[in-house]
C-alpha cells in the first residue's frame, strides 16, 4: 500500500521556545486510511497538522505528501463575511477553477453535507455543528487527497458531535480520502479511524490498531480494552 | 416596516430613526444660529445680519470644494495607511521604530506643521496641495492605529484557512486581510474624518499662513467662508455656513458612517 503522509524524524522548534512543540516524530500513513492522533493538551498533535499542511516549517527531518491537502479548523475558521456558499467556493476561486466547475462542486459537497438549504446564510446565522460542516465541504471543494481535521468538535455538544462523526465517516466512505484527524478524545479516535497514534511531550508514544468494524459502539468489549491501553500510555510513568 | 439594526441591535424603524435624526439636526442647527447672533450681537451691537449677502451657489461650490479636499485626502490617507499598518505588523523592526514615533507625532496637535508645509506648497506654486497634505497627515494617525489593531486581532484559523486554501499575495490582502480588518477600518475611517473636519477650517484659511498673505490667497470652500466671512463683518454668511457645516456633518454622519457601520458588523469576528 501506498503511503499519503510519510514524516521522518520530524522535529519542529518553535522561535523561543525552550522544548521542542514535536520531537523526532516518525509516522507513515495509508492512501485511504483514517489516522487520528490523540494525546493531551500542548502534546504537539495540532503542530504536526500545521506542518503536513505547509502552515510551518520543520525544524529538522523529512515531510513527502503525495497528494494535495486541506484542512478542516478547530473554530472552522469560516470568512464571516462570505455567505455558506461562498466560504465553499473560496479555495476553488483561489485556484482559479473555471465558474461552471465551481458551481458543480459547491452544489456537491453542499449537498454532501446537507446544507444546501443554508447556501445564502452567513456564518453567524449558523449553530456550531453547521459551521464545521461548511468547513468540512469547503475542505472537500478542492478536492484534496489528504483532510486534515484539527479537534473539528471539540467546542460541540455531544448529540452534535455524533451527528458530525456519521457525516465524517460518510464522506470518508464515499471519497475514501486519507484522514488525518487530531483529538483529545479517545472515545471519538476509537468511533472514526483505522488507526491510533498517542502522542506526549512531542513524541509519537504508540501507535494503535482499531480492527472493530463500522459503525462502532462505546459498548464493545473491545473499546474498554483499548482505552485502558492508551491510557496506560498517556501515564508519565509509563 | 422594515426594521433596520445599527450597531449589534435594531432597536427602531429606520424611518423613525431618519425622522429623529432630521428633528434633532434643525434643533441643533437653529440653537447654534440663535446662540450665535446673540453672541455676535452682544460682542459688535452695530453688527447686521443682511440676508442679501448670503449666496447660495457659493455656500453649495465652498461645499462641494471642501468634500471633494476631504475625500481626495482621504482616499490618499487610506492608500499609504494599509501599507504602513501591514508592514508596522508584520515587521518587528519597523514595529519598534514607527509606533513609538506614531506615539509622538499623535501627541503633537498636527497643525504645528502646518506653517513649514505651506511654505513648502507656495515655494512649489501648490496651495491645494498643502491643504490637502495637512488632512492627510491628520487622517494616517486615526487610520494606521485602527487598522494595527484591527490586524492584531485577526484569529489564527483564519489567517490558515487563508493560507491552506492558497490565498497568497494580493489576493490574500483583498480577499481575507481587507474584508478582517473591515470594521477597524470604517472606526477609524469615522475618526480621521472627524479629525479633518475640524482641521478643514484652517486648511482652507491658508493666507494667516503666508508671508504678506490677503484672504484672496485662501483656498474657497466651507472653511475659508467661515473665517473670512466672519473677519469681514459678513454675519448672514458666517451663520449660513456654519449651519451648512453642521448639516453635512451630520448627513455624513447618517447616511455614510451609520451605513458603513451597520455593514461592518458582517465583518466581524465571532
Amino acid at each position: 500500500m501506498t503511503n499519503a503522509i510519510n514524516l521522518e524524524n520530524v522535529t519542529k522548534i518553535y522561535k523561543g521556545g525552550k522544548k521542542p512543540a514535536v520531537s523526532d516524530f516518525s509516522l507513515s500513513i495509508n492512501e485511504g486510511e483514517f489516522f487520528c492522533l490523540v494525546g493531551p493538551s500542548g502534546c504537539g498533535k495540532s503542530t504536526i497538522l500545521k506542518l503536513i499542511a505547509d502552515l510551518e516549517k520543520p525544524t529538522s527531518g523529512k515531510i513527502v505528501k503525495n497528494g494535495r491537502v486541506a484542512m478542516a479548523f478547530q473554530s472552522a475558521g469560516l470568512f464571516p463575511w462570505l455567505t455558506v456558499k461562498e466560504n465553499i467556493e473560496f479555495g476553488m476561486k483561489m485556484e482559479n477553477v473555471s465558474k461552471n466547475e465551481i458551481k458543480i462542486r459547491t452544489s456537491k459537497y453542499m449537498a454532501l453535507v446537507e446544507l444546501s438549504e443554508f447556501a445564502h446564510k452567513y456564518p453567524r446565522e449558523l449553530s456550531g455543528g453547521q459551521r464545521q460542516r461548511v468547513g468540512l465541504a469547503r475542505a472537500l471543494a478542492v478536492e484534496p487527497e489528504i483532510l486534515l481535521l484539527d479537534e473539528p468538535f471539540s467546542a460541540l455538544d455531544p448529540l452534535t458531535t455524533e451527528e458530525l462523526h456519521k457525516c465524517v465517516l460518510k464522506i470518508w466512505e464515499e471519497t475514501h480520502k486519507t484522514i488525518l484527524m487530531v483529538s483529545h478524545l479517545l472515545e471519538e479516535a476509537y468511533l472514526l479511524s483505522d488507526r491510533i497514534g498517542v502522542m506526549r511531550s512531542g513524541k509519537l508514544i504508540k501507535v494503535f490498531e482499531v480492527n472493530d468494524k463500522r459503525p462502532r459502539e462505546e459498548t464493545h468489549k473491545s473499546f474498554s480494552k483499548l482505552m485502558r491501553q492508551i491510557k496506560k500510555e498517556f501515564s508519565p510513568t509509563s | 416596516m422594515a426594521v433596520k439594526h445599527y450597531h449589534h441591535h435594531y432597536r427602531f424603524s429606520y424611518i423613525t430613526s431618519l425622522r429623529r435624526h432630521f428633528t434633532l439636526l434643525l434643533l441643533v442647527v437653529a440653537t447654534i444660529v440663535f446662540i450665535s447672533i446673540i453672541i455676535i450681537k452682544s460682542l459688535f451691537p452695530e453688527s447686521v445680519f443682511d440676508v442679501k449677502q448670503i449666496s447660495i451657489i457659493d455656500i453649495v461650490i465652498a461645499t462641494i470644494n471642501t468634500l471633494i479636499r476631504l475625500t481626495i485626502a482621504y482616499f490618499a490617507a487610506l492608500l499609504i495607511s494599509v501599507p504602513l499598518a501591514l508592514g508596522i505588523t508584520k515587521n518587528q523592526t519597523l514595529e519598534k521604530i514607527l509606533l513609538p514615533m506614531f506615539d509622538i507625532l499623535q501627541s503633537i496637535p498636527v497643525l504645528a506643521f502646518f506653517p513649514i508645509i505651506v511654505i513648502a506648497f507656495v515655494k512649489a506654486n501648490f496651495l491645494e496641495g498643502a491643504a490637502i497634505f495637512i488632512i492627510i497627515i491628520a487622517m494616517i494617525g486615526s487610520l494606521v492605529f485602527s487598522m494595527i489593531g484591527g490586524l492584531k486581532t485577526i484569529p489564527e484559523d483564519i489567517t490558515n484557512s487563508a493560507k491552506v486554501y492558497g490565498a497568497t499575495g494580493l489576493k490574500r490582502l483583498w480577499y481575507v486581510t481587507l474584508p478582517s480588518i473591515f470594521p477597524y477600518i470604517v472606526t477609524g475611517s469615522l475618526l480621521a474624518w472627524s479629525e479633518s473636519w475640524s482641521i478643514i477650517i484652517v486648511a482652507e484659511a491658508l493666507h494667516t499662513y503666508i508671508p504678506n498673505g490677503l484672504p484672496s490667497d485662501d483656498l474657497f470652500g466651507l472653511g475659508s467662508l467661515l473665517v473670512d466671512s466672519f473677519s469681514q463683518g459678513q454675519n448672514s454668511v458666517f451663520i449660513t455656513s456654519l449651519s451648512t457645516l453642521i448639516i453635512v456633518i451630520t448627513l455624513f454622519n447618517y447616511f455614510v458612517w451609520q451605513k458603513l457601520l451597520h455593514v461592518a458588523e458582517r465583518f466581524r469576528f465571532d
